[in-house]
């Protein structure tokens, strides 16, 4: 029955709790990539159930699309952002936190002009919602697509905001990207696990960006 | 400094200094919630007519779901605004870090009604929601039965009877996925695992708002329609409906957001804020429940989101994926429908065992027979329920050839849900069963259970199958599951728990009574359903074959009596609490659960300081075992087993 | 409230005479139940005997049950004996400090492992063997009888109720439905609305109705008499009284009725659209002309 933790009687509640949290952040933002996971997977099953039925042969019947050019252009923005949030956070931990504060807002600039772009998009699709099988799906996609992507920014603009707003206190050991400060660690903590669900996210856009705008 | 973005440095830190202008002025409560809701819902539905005018069901009926869609999704963002759910996401944006923490509020009853922090205000507060959502669902049940006391005499026409079984089911199945995890996973798991606090209680709270916000909508429906789909909402039935179905749609998906909040706090917390010493091995049955659900919870509520979606926009923006032979299909509806419902079906069933594996050693004062078999029993249910959803749709006519395969899964099901028996038999054996209410509770949850488990080998029998689905076989099956498993085991918790929440404890007596009456009346009404069900009784009728009619009184007046029972329970609960105030000794089960020895009423912030776990929590008929936990810093070795050393 | 505790010492021969008990309760009452189940239970079991799958469902709950019930009686059993025996007294005692038994768990996943996987077996066999035992088996079924001339019987769903078509007298439709004995027979199901359900009670068959889908189910009479027809997915408001009545009456009454009633309709059956497996309704109703014009009845999906 004895154990380990026998002899320690004493625990740091502070310390204990900022890793608990630290740990929280971790399991969270994984467990987000498995909602968006079955979130997207719900809508492609849609997508394949109805592609391979293709009942009536409308499925598609007139190859209508919608505009390629904009669904590339929303891919490249996301893939984009995900690939400078990447870096500006390898920047980051090198203690160039102007270098992550530029390179975030660039990638907020991107993925807010992508979700804008998309719901632009519905708005001049060439073909009416029931008109096919594809529209339907379009049609259900691009708002999800939308709304994700923007709550996504949301999420990226909380941490430059708080790393704009701490900047000063971090400074004295570092910067954010390197400082000792637990509140430094809890932001990175959340980074990274937006670092990892974005990158995720922007492959889940390329598969949808295939499979919506070149697959024909 | 100015602007400190570390973790609470415990209770008494004072609010947040900087943004949150809102939560200055006067204190936001659910009635500025409503107040505001009802404007973003006037707001929302004027949005709707603007931009979507064009799109009436019928032209010219006035009838435009765009427009109530809008209503709704306001209507709820207005009531969390009203609130206060939004102030923390919005200071985010502007770079402040709230504490995770509040201060201890001494507000009385009012507290209820506010967006709360501390992990047992919410767990009370999804308590005594959980208990108006069931009740309001068990009283349209027993407008069911009156309707069927006849097979022909009307007391509602078909359209209104098809209402009111929509709605029980819809509010049934909605809302009960949370009756064991808001109110008593939100409230325990903590102690249990001996933490100070939740991972995300902000999440946990908004979960929480979700609810009376999806149970007011859903309601709503009656008075506009209603839906006739029932709670499966097939379509293209469900396509053809009135505005009723977008309560139904939007309340739904509502829960759906409720669940994943829950959840996504659910298991961060226990991974992660579990105390020292607490090791998987010995994390109680009910956290292990919770975990499980929770984890089935974000991997399939999504899929019904997105098939929510899918139908509300059907409705809305006319597409037409579900409309068979318009480049969709009906059976898109069933799969993504039942790819969520099945699993759904088992997170209405896991917290059940949760609670019942929990209590049962307390009161057989005895281990939990093989604590690792019973893990194990979870998370194969868990994960066995994503692979079995087409045996919904045995008869539907799709992947025909794929039968034998869900037969297979299906069946398998029964392995992990009998390891669950052989750890209530191996519990029981050679133990001191102390028959308390609660005991009475668990013992009939097992009673009960078996029923549903057997006649669901049954239903999973493809020929079998031919004959009972959709009857009241298949009714009765999962009636069996459902309230004689998971509402008999929320009994088992209340009475249980009680004396930990309110430091009351329950009568005997009266517990006695509520027990006995609910116990025979529940069998009395659900064991001829099977019958009737092999009979040739079909699911969802208003009128039914002359030669079942005895059969079916019989089955209503069993009802009202099983109605008159919870009726009792809930006057003698609320009597309990507000009036008579029976006071409880500090752990009147001699439980040794951590749960139990913070005492009543458990401190803000749970623990003094973090408990250091020194052994299991069902170390019953071992002379020589380790309290639970140390609980004061040094050398309180000597804390007795029994708890209440406070 | 450090209270002294009581722990009674530990006898494992108490526990074997227990598990005797326990044994010999369970097996006289089971032996006993299952006997009551097949023979006196067994024959009057749903959904009869008027048609080999119907037959088929019998017998496939026949065997379920006696598999289930001494499971359902072993558990009561054991739940009554511990009632009964393992209470605790005035005394407040402890039960025995018991946190498993590699034995008796591995007997537990073994037994309920192999009946499971038995019964699933089963149940594969009794689905495949009498031709899908009367289920929906889509448009292309795979287990099909053994022989060709089946009889067509379309069977036509909508708000709220039954037609039935016959491709082999001439296309007709009727809203009766007569089916011969001894005649293998294939329902094709589908449906002009929302999804509804023909449950043909006594005949063992069940097949959900699907607007734009065809759903084939098999059945071989064998008895003559009355079965009832109801719909059995909700399907709207009238749903609960979606039924009607339906004969198997001998080969030459079959014949008779068909042909009279191919004669009666000749007139309307004209007007009726084609016979095809599925019909999706239009502004020149149902088989209309609104899809595009190489599949106008949606027949080639």
């Amino acid at each position: 029955m004895s154990n380990a933790v026998d002899d320690q009687t004493t625990v740091d509640e502070e310390q204990y709790y900022h890793d608990a949290q630290l740990g929280a952040i971790w399991s969270a933002s994984r467990t987000l990539i498995a909602v968006i996971s079955t979130l997207f997977g719900g809508l492609l099953f849609a997508y394949f159930y109805l592609r391979s039925l293709n009942s009536h042969g409308l499925w598609d019947p007139n190859n209508l699309k919608a505009s390629f050019l904009m669904g590339t252009v929303i891919t490249v923005f996301v893939v984009a952002s995900a690939v400078i949030v990447q870096v500006a956070n390898r920047r980051l931990r090198k203690g160039l936190t102007f270098d992550w504060q530029v390179g975030s807002g660039v990638a907020l600039g991107l993925g807010v002009l992508a979700g804008l772009f998309q719901i632009w998009e519905m708005t001049r699709l060439p073909f009416l919602p029931g008109q096919s099988g594809y529209a339907g799906i379009y049609v259900a996609s691009g708002p999800v697509y939308a709304i994700v992507v923007l709550g996504s920014m949301y999420w990226l603009e909380t941490l430059l905001a708080r790393s704009i707003r701490s900047r000063k206190a971090a400074m004295q050991d570092g910067g954010i990207g390197v400082s000792k400060q637990p509140s430094a660690e809890n932001f990175r903590a959340s980074l990274d696990g937006f670092t990892v669900y974005w990158t995720y996210f922007s492959a889940i856009s390329i598969v949808l960006w295939y499979l919506l705008y070149v697959l024909k | 400094m100015a602007i400190d973005m570390s973790q609470t440095t415990g209770v008494g830190r004072g609010g947040s200094s900087e943004g949150g202008g809102l939560k200055k002025g006067p204190k936001l409560n659910a009635f500025t919630g409503v107040l505001v809701g009802a404007l973003g819902y006037l707001f929302g539905h004027w949005m709707g007519n603007a931009i979507a005018g064009g799109y009436q069901q019928v032209v010219g009926s006035g009838q435009n779901d765009t427009a109530i869609l809008l209503g709704f999704i306001f209507g709820t963002i207005g009531f969390f605004l009203g609130l206060g759910i939004l102030n923390y996401p919005l200071q985010k944006m502007t770079g402040i870090e709230p504490p995770t923490d509040e201060p201890e509020q001494a507000q009385g009853m009012m507290k209820y009604f506010r967006y709360t922090l501390d992990n047992k205000v919410v767990g009370i507060q999804y308590l005594f929601g959980m208990l108006v959502y069931f009740f309001t669902a068990g009283l349209l049940a027993m407008a069911i039965r009156t309707q069927l006391l006849s097979p022909t005499n009307h007391i509602w026409g078909p359209a209104t009877y098809l209402e009111v079984v929509g709605e029980h089911g819809t509010m049934m199945m909605m809302m009960m996925t949370s009756v064991v995890m808001g109110p008593f996973g939100n409230f325990l798991v903590p102690l249990m695992i001996g933490s100070k606090r939740v991972a995300f209680p902000r999440l946990e709270a908004a979960a929480f708002w979700f609810t009376p916000a999806a149970y007011i909508i859903l309601l709503s429906a009656l008075w506009q329609g209603g839906f006739q789909s029932g709670w499966t909402g097939y379509a293209p039935l469900s396509i053809q409906q009135g505005v009723g179905q977008d309560a139904y749609l939007f309340s739904f998906g509502l829960l759906g957001f409720s669940m994943i909040c829950s959840a996504l706090n659910m298991t961060a917390t226990i991974i992660n804020y579990r105390a020292p010493g607490m090791r998987w091995s010995r994390l109680p049955m009910l956290a292990w429940g919770m975990i499980t659900v929770a984890f089935t919870m974000l991997l399939s509520v999504p899929v019904l989101i997105v098939g929510l979606y899918v139908m509300a926009l059907d409705r809305s923006a006319q597409t037409s994926m579900l409309y068979a032979g318009h480049g969709g299909s009906s059976f898109l509806w069933e799969n993504l429908f039942w790819f969520f419902g099945h699993p759904e079906v088992y997170l209405l069933a896991l917290p059940g065992f949760g609670v019942v594996t929990e209590i049962l050693p307390v009161f057989a004062r005895k281990p939990l027979f093989a604590y690792k078999t019973s893990v194990a029993g979870m998370i194969g249910v868990a994960v066995l329920s994503f692979f079995v959803w087409q045996h919904h749709l045995f008869q539907s006519g799709m992947n025909p050839d794929m039968r034998p395969l869900f037969m297979l899964t299906t069946e398998l099901i029964s392995i992990p849900t009998g390891f669950l028996y052989l750890v209530g038999m191996g519990t029981m054996w050679r133990s001191r069963m102390r028959f308390d209410v609660p005991m009475l509770f668990v013992m009939a949850v097992f009673f009960n259970f078996l029923f549903g488990g057997i006649t669901g080998v049954y239903v999973s029998d493809v020929p079998i199958n031919v004959t009972v689905h959709g009857s009241y076989f298949v009714m009765a099956h999962f009636h069996y599951t459902i309230m004689g498993q998971l509402m008999f085991s929320v009994m088992a918790a209340i009475y249980y728990y009680t004396p930990l929440y309110f430091g009351i404890k329950l009568s005997e007596k009266l517990g006695k009574i509520h027990f006995w009456t609910m116990f025979i009346a529940f069998n009395s009404t659900f064991l001829p359903l099977f019958a009737l069900g092999l009979l040739g009784m079909p699911r969802r009728v208003f009128e039914y074959a002359q030669r079942l009619q005895h059969l079916n009184q019989w089955v209503s007046v069993s009802a009202f009596i099983l109605g008159l029972s919870l009726a009792f329970f809930a006057v003698t609960f609320v009597w309990q609490l507000a009036v008579s105030k029976p006071k409880s000794p500090p752990n009147p089960w001699e439980s040794r659960g951590l749960e139990w020895q913070v005492g009543y009423p458990v401190p803000h912030g749970n623990f003094a300081k973090i408990p250091v776990i020194l052994a299991g929590p069902y170390e019953y008929g071992d002379p020589n075992a380790l309290p639970v936990a140390e609980l004061s810093a040094v050398g309180a070795h000597s804390a007795s087993v029994s708890g209440g050393d406070e | 409230m450090a209270k002294t505790m009581n722990f009674p010492t530990y006898s494992s021969e108490e526990g074997k005479k227990h598990a005797r008990n326990i044994v010999a309760i369970w097996f006289v009452v089971a032996v006993i139940a299952d006997l009551i189940v097949w023979f006196v239970y067994g024959p009057h079991m749903p959904p009869g005997t008027m048609t080999d799958q119907a037959r088929g469902a019998q017998f496939d709950i026949k065997v379920v049950s006696v598999m289930a019930v001494p499971v359902l009686l072993f558990l009561w059993t054991f739940g009554f004996y511990a009632v009964a025996k393992f209470r605790g007294g005035k005394d407040r005692a402890e039960g025995y400090y018991i946190k498993g038994n590699v034995k008796t768990q591995a007997a537990w996943y073994i037994i309920t492992a192999s009946l499971v996987l038995f019964l699933a077996g089963f149940g594969t066999y009794e689905l495949v063997l009498p031709a899908g035992a009367g289920g929906g088996e889509g448009p292309s079924p795979i287990w099909r009888p053994s022989t060709n001339k089946l009889l067509q019987v379309q069977v036509i769903a909508q708000q709220w109720r039954f037609t039935y078509r016959w491709p082999q007298f001439g296309g007709m439709e009727t809203t009766s439905i007569n089916l011969p004995i001894n005649t293998e027979i294939q329902f094709n199901v589908t449906s002009l609305d929302v999804i509804h359900d023909f449950w043909a009670y006594q005949l063992g068959v069940k097949a959900d109705a699907n607007p734009d889908s065809n759903n084939v189910a098999f059945a071989k009479t064998l008895e003559t008499g009355r079965f009832t027809v109801r719909c059995d997915e909700l399907c709207g408001i009238w749903h609960g009284a979606m039924f009607n009545y339906g004969h198997v009456v001998s080969q030459s009454q079959f014949l008779s009725w068909a042909q009279s009633m191919e004669a009666q309709n000749a007139s309307v059956t004209k007007l009726l659209p084609k016979y095809a497996t599925t019909y999706t309704p239009s502004y020149l109703g149902a088989g209309g002309g609104y899809y595009p014009a190489g599949d106008p009845n949606g027949t080639l999906n």
